[in-house]
């Protein structure tokens, strides 16, 4: 599985980020509790060597993408392990590990952009399976399905498969069909369903939260299919889409259920102890933190719900300052910005790239807005930080695709008996 | 010493924030390597591509464009990779695709047609070096190059 050609392999970063994670590991030696804090050294460090052998077996052409990940995973690990005193998180750390393979595996299944292009049936399939679950497994409108051991949210898993029915090549672009004298593109027409299917089915479960996600990514792909490769520019095709979408967001506004309404509608400082008590807690955990923080371990906010998921920046910015809770938001934005420093070679790839960049985005920017008051709280987590088995394999997931346009891998298989091709000089 | 964290931290404060900012450095110091990996990768990236691809580019007259992604549209349309003005080109007239180490030429529902080494081209066909491509009244020679994109 090699790449051919002189590999890249960085062992200096590795061992930057394996200084990095020691260096925090040693700010939390004082913490006490010497038991955990060896348990979870051992479970970060190890994290970090296996992490450097899988990218030696896997592929060594790019390995930006892995390394930021393996470094936001320890570091994620070593927060959640410290919130409230130190106890070694070893669910998340799990997850991050599953994360981990999972990029590399989503990475090997859609680096051939003709190969993932020709899985369109079956992302369609697992998207319809997806939203099916929802529907029937979930419960009275939930979101969870519940397995006993588990929770699963699989409208979290919606998401990669959302990005690879966003993405889509030139050819595909190109093959129009014809029904009534209208002439169309099947594949744009599959996405328009799946946008509609998905914000109909996040409407009805209540998840309201993940839905601008859902549009940003919807959006990106429509961009990238009807303005960037339009057979004739129109004015009016633009005003008009301007007008719906205006149109949408007004009829949202106006017929979101209840709770929406009076979380859109509240004043938390009026309601410090009924519906604002968590985004005053996380204002508060914020302004205590400071530039450096109180001290792994020594902050407050951990006694408030959510606390590690949808407060994840409120926590970090109070025990470990504003300064860390930055450089761990900016450390997940360096992933697309990856992605999009190396140019994907194809439309497919670009197309996931920019799939992933919104998904990213736009889930950081609600979390991170949301904790500081700047809009309504939606219960969206930021990647590989918030505790979420789910959130955190849907991520590992996409981070795969933003390495697979950095190494792409052009080939068509060519069927059993057919004659291999030959050099094209 | 039997003293809590709190305590700990309470009693020195510029030692915690010390501690911390000497964490903070390690992993800036990290960010800074991945963002200069990520340049050393880009430039890997072109000479990667140039050569899997063989470096080939379309030279018309005095104009050369490089090959730099999978698929490269060739027409008279603003969107085109491959921009031609000439009112017998079609807005997106030909396409040309990258697989199995070969650049292949189609045609995109063209008006006129493609020609390559003079002959009409009715299916999908590989380019070689030196082939002829005839689009409209452009002549197009397929040549080694150095793999720029044609997008930059």
């Amino acid at each position: 599985m090699k790449e051919s050609g002189k590999a890249l392999a960085h062992p200096l970063l590795m061992v930057l980020v394996l200084a990095a994670h020691a260096a925090m590991l040693l700010v939390i030696l004082p913490m006490g509790n010497f038991a955990e804090w060896v348990k979870l050294a051992c479970a970060v460090l190890t994290m970090d060597f296996i992490g450097s052998i899988v990218l030696q077996l896997v592929q060594r052409q790019a390995c930006t993408v892995d390394t930021v990940l393996l470094l936001v995973l320890g570091m994620s690990t070593i927060y959640q392990s410290c919130f409230g005193g130190l106890e070694f998180a070893w669910k998340h750390y799990l997850f991050g590990l599953i994360a981990f393979l999972a990029c590399q595996v989503s990475y090997l299944v859609v680096r051939n952009p003709y190969r993932a292009e020709r899985l369109k049936p079956l992302w369609y399939t697992l998207f319809g399976i997806l939203l099916l679950s929802i529907l029937l497994l979930t419960g009275s409108r939930g979101i969870w399905i519940d397995l006993g051991f588990i929770t699963i949210q699989p409208s979290e898993f919606v998401k990669p498969i959302f990005v690879l029915i966003c993405a889509s090549s030139m050819q595909t672009q190109l093959k129009k069909s014809s029904v009534l004298g209208i002439h169309f593109v099947p594949d744009n027409l599959g996405l328009i369903l799946c946008t509609v299917l998905i914000a109909a089915v996040q409407w009805w479960c209540r998840d309201l939260g993940s839905l601008p996600t859902f549009a940003a990514v919807a959006l990106v792909g429509l961009y990238l299919r009807f303005f960037y490769l339009r057979e004739k520019f129109s004015m009016r095709l633009v005003v008009f889409l301007g007008i719906c979408g205006i149109a949408a967001c007004i009829a949202a506004w106006k017929l979101a259920p209840a709770y929406v309404q009076e979380r859109l509608h509240s004043d938390i400082w009026s309601d410090m102890t009924g519906s604002g008590y968590q985004q005053v807690k996380g204002l508060v955990a914020i302004a205590e933190g400071g530039w450096f923080g109180k001290g792994a371990g020594a902050g407050s906010l951990h006694s408030v719900a959510a606390s590690n998921t949808d407060l994840i920046f409120a926590s970090i910015c109070e025990e470990w300052g504003l300064f860390s809770a930055v450089m761990a938001v900016i450390l997940v934005l360096f992933m697309p910005a990856a992605g999009l420093t190396v140019p994907p070679r194809s439309y497919y790839h670009a197309g996931l790239t920019v799939g992933v960049a919104a998904v990213f985005i736009v889930q950081m920017t609600l979390n991170i807005f949301g904790s500081c008051n700047l809009i309504p709280f939606t219960g969206v987590t930021v990647p590989f930080l918030s505790q979420g088995g789910s959130s955190m394999l849907s991520c590992g997931i996409l981070a795969g695709f933003l390495k697979a346009a950095q190494a792409p891998q052009f080939t068509i298989p060519v069927k059993k008996g057919g004659k291999p091709n030959g050099g094209a000089a | 010493m039997d003293i809590t964290i709190t305590e700990w931290f309470t009693q020195y404060p510029a030692l915690r924030e010390g501690l911390t900012a000497f964490a903070v450095i390690f992993v800036d110091l990290c960010a800074l390597a991945i963002l200069l990996a990520a340049k050393r990768e880009r430039n890997h990236s072109d000479r990667h591509w140039a050569k899997e691809t063989h470096g080939l580019m379309l030279q018309s007259g005095e104009e050369y464009y490089p090959l730099g992604s999978a698929e490269i549209l060739i027409g008279r349309h603003p969107a085109a990779d491959i921009r031609l003005d000439d009112p017998e080109i079609s807005r997106f007239h030909a396409l040309l695709t990258f697989s199995n180490g070969q650049w292949h030429i189609e045609d995109v529902s063209s008006g006129n047609g493609i020609k390559v080494n003079g002959a009409c081209l009715t299916k999908s066909r590989v380019l070689r070096n030196q082939d002829v491509i005839a689009i409209g009244k452009r002549r197009m020679r397929v040549v080694r190059g150095d793999g720029k994109d044609v997008r930059s």
